[in-house]
Formats: C-alpha cells, structure tokens, sequence
C-alpha cells in the first residue's frame, strides 16, 4: 500500500545532488575567476611595465629627430659636394682644360705675366717685358710651345721703364 | 565492520480543523520502537485556523515555526497530515480492480485534488480509499510551510497515516482481506481500528511527556505517517 502524498518534495537524495552540483559549481566559478584574475593581473602588470619602458625611452629617444634632421641635411650635403667634387675632377681631367697651357705660358713668361684672359681656345696674355728685346725672346718661345697653336704680339706700350705686350693666340686643342 | 546506528527523525503536524499538533519522533536502526522525543497540542480559538483554512496566517506560520524550533535543533523533514470537513475522505467500492478517478464517481470537482489506494476486496466488489484536497488548502499549507522555512515532506490525510500503522502493526500477517474483515466489523471506520494497546507497540513515550490526556488516534496518526515516509 502505498502511501497518498498531495505535494511532490524533491526527493532527499536529489536534494544532496543538486547541493553537491551547487558546491561544484561554486568552486569551479570561483576557481576559474580566481585563475582568470590572476591571468588578468599578470598580462596587466606586463602592460603597465611595458608602457613604463615605453614612456621611459620616449624620454631617452626624444632627441633622435633632431639628429635624425642635422644627420639628412649634412648628407644632402656632402652629396652636393661630392657632386662639385666629380664635376670638377671631370673638368680637370676633361680634354678642353686649358690647365696645362697655362702652365707653359706661366713658365714661358715667369714673373712678367700680369693677366691671362681665355675664351674657349682664344687667349690673351699681358705681360710686362723690360724691353721690345725680351718681348720678341718671348714671342718667340710662345711660337716653340706645342701647346699653342697660333700667337701674335698685337700690342706693345711702353710703362715707365718697362714694356707691357699684350700677345693673343690660339690653344692647341688636345 | 562496526555501523554506527543511523537515526532518523520526523516533525509530524497532525491538523484538525481547530487544533494543531505537533509531534517529533525518531527512531534508530538499532531500536525497534519509535521514540517520542515531543508532543504538544495547539487549539486555535479564535478563528485563527476553521475547518483547515488558515484565516490568520502570521500567528499560525510563527506558532508552527516557533514549536518546529523548539522540539527540533536540527533541519529535519517535516510531515502534515490533514483531518477535517474540507476532505473528502470515503470507501468507495468499484466494480473494477485497477480503475481510474473518473471510474469511481467521484462528484466533479476540479478545485480538487484526488488520490485513491486499494484496501480490499469483497463479493467481486473492490473497495477503495478516496480522499480529496481542495486545492487552495494544500496551497496555503505549502506557503505556510515555505514561510516558516519547513522542508516540507509530506502532506497526506489521517486515515491513510492510520492504514500505514495498521499495516504496520499487523506485520508479515497482514492481508487485504484481513482489513477488509475488520472494517466490515466496524462500519469502515478507520480509527476504531486501533486499541489502546498499540500505541505501547508502535511508541515509546518517555515519562516527561505529558501525553495522558491526549488523544490517541493523534499520536497513532503521527506514527502512522513516520512510518509511512520509510522510516520504520
């Protein structure tokens, strides 16, 4: 015979099921925030000691710029000299440069030359002479130099004591 | 292995329709006789608790939780049994052995809840225990029991705590037709079932308990129901 029950209580043994699942629950919530707050609390620390770096060698690289800025100016610079530089030693080592008939007309006339003027491969000296004597000697080693093609005395005044003749020629071209 | 003996322990609420009693029983796997650990009776008076509806139920909850407290220091279950004019409590017999609520012609109240147990059979008839509880009754014993914080077990009726103890009492010669025999006897009233002898066979009262003036059939109702939640 079994016995009449208006209610249905949850049985004992589901009760101590549902308490034994409730404390399960509980502690694994627990656990799993307590092991998620510490997970938390490391990779915040890292982050708090990382923008710590951060800031501190922004401090340390804040001049950086400026050097930065004076290292490209000096560069841009240096290219442009370098520039300068190859094109004068192109120039130098060009065929059109008069450098070395300058140099025979230097030691042709010494002391006496007082002015050179060139144009392409017209020139013209002005040399002091102390005479119409020295003058011709001159011309006359000007004519024996291979670098110079043509030459002429074109002028010849007399300065005090001394003779200035202005000789105009041409440049062997090399 | 040595086994500690376990001990079960009841809060039996035996409710009539002006009076409230209750009862703590328990009884050890080691003993064979349930012990009355307390007893005490309630009669409401004015108008508190007529005919099983509770009209007041801030005194009635703390009445309930403040004896539940004072006879049990532990969290202990919690079993009520009902007696009153608001069943409907009969013997019905039937033509059929296994039949349903509609087949015992049963008046048709849906504000009802029905419950039936076989009891025996006689002259091809099978007699049944019938009993219904309005329902708004056994919804304010509910929300009395969750307002005075009871793990509430049980709720059943006083005559079907009291065929559990008959049951009880008569042990492995207990037959259907036995019961029937014995109702026939005395005009299927369930209480006269009992002598004054077996509340002694089934209770041991100690001596501070003052339980010379009460009514038995409480007391046998009380155990009938211990029983019948399976802890004999």
């Amino acid at each position: 015979m079994n016995g009449i029950n208006f209610i249905k209580p949850v049985p004992p043994h589901r009760e101590r099921e549902v308490r034994l699942w409730s404390w399960f629950t509980i502690i694994g919530s627990s656990s799993a925030l307590i092991i998620i707050g510490i997970y938390s609390g490391m990779q915040w620390s890292l982050y708090r000691s990382l923008v710590r770096e951060k800031l501190t060698l922004q401090q340390k690289l804040s001049s950086f710029d400026t050097v930065l800025e004076q290292q490209r100016t000096q560069t841009e610079e240096q290219e442009q000299l370098q520039k300068k530089n190859d094109s004068l030693a192109k120039y130098k080592t060009s065929p059109k440069n008069p450098v070395s008939a300058l140099r025979s007309l230097r030691a042709i006339t010494g002391n006496g030359l007082q002015a050179v003027t060139i144009s392409k491969c017209h020139f013209e000296l002005h040399v002091i002479c102390q005479n119409a004597q020295h003058a011709t000697i001159c011309l006359q080693k000007l004519l024996k130099e291979s670098s110079i093609r043509t030459v002429k005395l074109t002028s010849l005044r007399s300065n005090q004591k001394q003779v200035i003749a202005i000789f105009k020629g041409e440049i062997t071209p090399q | 292995m040595w086994n500690k003996p376990k001990q079960h322990d009841a809060f039996v609420i035996t409710i009539t329709p002006r009076t409230i009693t209750y009862s703590h029983l328990s009884r050890s796997t080691n003993e064979p006789i349930i012990q009355l650990q307390s007893h005490d009776t309630e009669i409401f008076d004015t108008l508190e608790l007529e005919k099983l509806i509770v009209f007041n139920p801030t005194i009635v909850t703390n009445q309930i939780q403040n004896h539940y407290r004072a006879m049990a220091n532990q969290s202990i279950p919690v079993l009520i049994t009902l007696n009153g004019p608001s069943l409907f409590a009969k013997i019905i017999s039937s033509s059929k052995a296994h039949p349903s609520l509609e087949q015992l012609n049963l008046p048709h109240t849906p504000h009802m809840q029905w419950a039936h147990r076989y009891l025996y059979s006689h002259d091809h008839r099978h007699y049944f225990y019938v009993c219904g509880l309005p329902q708004q009754i056994l919804l304010q014993f509910q929300l009395v029991s969750i307002a005075a914080q009871l793990p509430l077990r049980l709720i059943s009726t006083e005559h079907m705590a009291l065929l559990h103890l008959y049951r009880y009492l008569s042990g492995t010669a207990f037959r259907h037709s036995e019961l029937g025999a014995a109702l026939a006897k005395r005009n299927n009233n369930i209480e006269q079932l009992f002598s004054k002898d077996d509340l002694p066979r089934v209770l041991s009262i100690p001596t501070s308990q003052a339980v010379a003036n009460e009514n038995p059939i409480s007391l046998l109702t009380a155990c009938g129901l211990f029983i019948s939640e399976g802890f004999s």
